[in-house]
């Protein structure tokens, strides 16, 4: 029952194509189907192919398929939260895209590079490997991924800022099926002791 | 549900409204991916936009295509909107004056007296330096953040006006280009007298001086060591 009357709505939505004139009809219908789903993976959802070493392991080498959610309120704080997967687009490659982990919000002190993988190869700021702190400017975030030792993060081109990022990661969907959220816990040391 | 279909169709021609409202996607598409228009707000590019001496604020066409297909057309000289760095939600218009591999000049508030701008990035400066928060204040921007180019001013008439000219001529000029693009403007423009020669010259003159302080491909002439080794204002 439901079915037929989803089926009789939509035949009143999307009528069948007139007897003459079926070329225009089609490319009328194509052209709106395109603004729809442009529409929708602007600003809704997306499903993205991650390629790359750079997110070992919390995706492997191999292509996976994500979905990220584009609403452009969730990817401001306080909605964007440390340790959240982002989708942005690249400083240095205007055309690519990089998922990484969000690991400094704006104000945030940030080590550059704990294991010393820039060191002497001409990282952001030329970092010293495991002492240089920086702090995050306004309107930008650290980015780094879960494999350090492959990935060109932060350490490299610097805090990415906010207008860049364009989608966050929540769902792997292909090859194996499970949420992807945010790993961190709020530790409870105190530095001192 | 069928029951207010067959309501509202008895009452209103539902037919057309839904057949406009099918290419609203389509539209919101195109003005994204394609071409805008946009109402110019503020100061910080005057003359160009919003002068002293109008009323309305400028209405200008945007072009969306060179920032997602093919973001190294664009030149210096160029006018762009792009993504306030430090306010993602704001978008800005400025002119681009240096690219990537250029040395540049910097003003007050920058740190720095001379930044050569990194691969990929651009030094964006509004035409009016008092009141405009460009890069002197955060620095070279990635060409990632460019939203659009403005390709012309739509309203009011009387400025009505491709941008395109004698900003790009005058960076030909400094990179030391034989300036093709110059002189095949002065061949267009000098064809029509009056007023349009004197805005393109006034132009000129004001791009000229404005891009003294690029110095395009990082040419260090005139640039002593000891000036670049103290850096910091």
């Amino acid at each position: 029952m439901a079915t037929r009357w989803a089926l009789n709505s939509l035949r009143y939505f999307v009528p069948s194509p007139p007897p003459r004139g079926k070329l225009l009809y089609y490319t009328k219908r194509t052209l709106q189907l395109c603004g729809l789903v442009w529409c929708i993976e602007h600003w809704f959802f997306d499903l993205r192919l991650c390629v790359g070493a750079s997110m070992l392991p919390t995706m492997r080498c191999e292509p996976t398929l994500a979905l990220a959610l584009m609403y452009p309120s969730l990817l401001r704080p306080p909605s964007l939260k440390l340790g959240d997967l982002v989708v942005a687009r690249s400083p240095t490659h205007p055309r690519k895209e990089v998922c990484k982990r969000v690991i400094g919000l704006p104000g945030d002190t940030v080590c550059v590079d704990p294991i010393g993988a820039v060191r002497g190869h001409g990282g952001w700021e030329d970092a010293k490997g495991g002492k240089e702190h920086v702090v995050v400017p306004r309107g930008h975030v650290w980015l780094a991924g879960d494999n350090m030792s492959a990935s060109v993060d932060s350490r490299m081109f610097g805090p990415v800022s906010l207008g860049l990022v364009r989608g966050k990661i929540v769902f792997r969907i292909w090859p194996n099926w499970g949420p992807l959220g945010n790993t961190f816990h709020e530790l409870d040391i105190d530095p001192d002791v | 549900m069928s029951f207010y279909y067959s309501f509202l169709r008895s009452r209103f021609r539902l037919r057309p409204i839904i057949d406009t409202l099918a290419w609203v996607p389509f539209g919101i598409m195109f003005t994204q991916v394609g071409y805008s228009v946009i109402n110019i707000k503020g100061n910080s590019m005057q003359p160009t936009f919003n002068p002293e001496s109008s009323l309305r604020k400028d209405m200008v066409l945007l072009n969306r295509f060179v920032a997602w297909w093919d973001v190294t057309q664009l030149k210096r000289g160029d006018v762009i909107t792009l993504r306030d760095p430090t306010n993602p939600d704001l978008l800005i218009t400025k002119r681009i004056l240096a690219l990537e591999g250029d040395l540049v000049r910097t003003l007050p508030p920058y740190p720095d007296t001379y930044v050569r701008i990194p691969p990929s990035h651009a030094w964006v400066e509004g035409d009016e330096p008092f009141r405009s928060s460009d890069s002197n204040h955060f620095g070279p921007v990635s060409l990632s953040l460019v939203d659009a180019r403005v390709e012309a001013i739509l309203w009011p008439l009387d400025r009505m006006r491709v941008l395109h000219g004698a900003w790009q001529a005058a960076a030909e000029e400094r990179e030391g280009k034989r300036g093709d693009e110059l002189e095949r403007l002065i061949a267009e423009v000098g064809k029509r007298p009056g007023r349009q020669y004197a805005i393109f010259w006034k132009e000129m003159e004001r791009a000229r001086g404005r891009m003294q302080r690029v110095y395009v491909h990082g040419g260090m002439e005139g640039v002593g060591k000891q000036v670049l080794r103290q850096g910091r204002r």
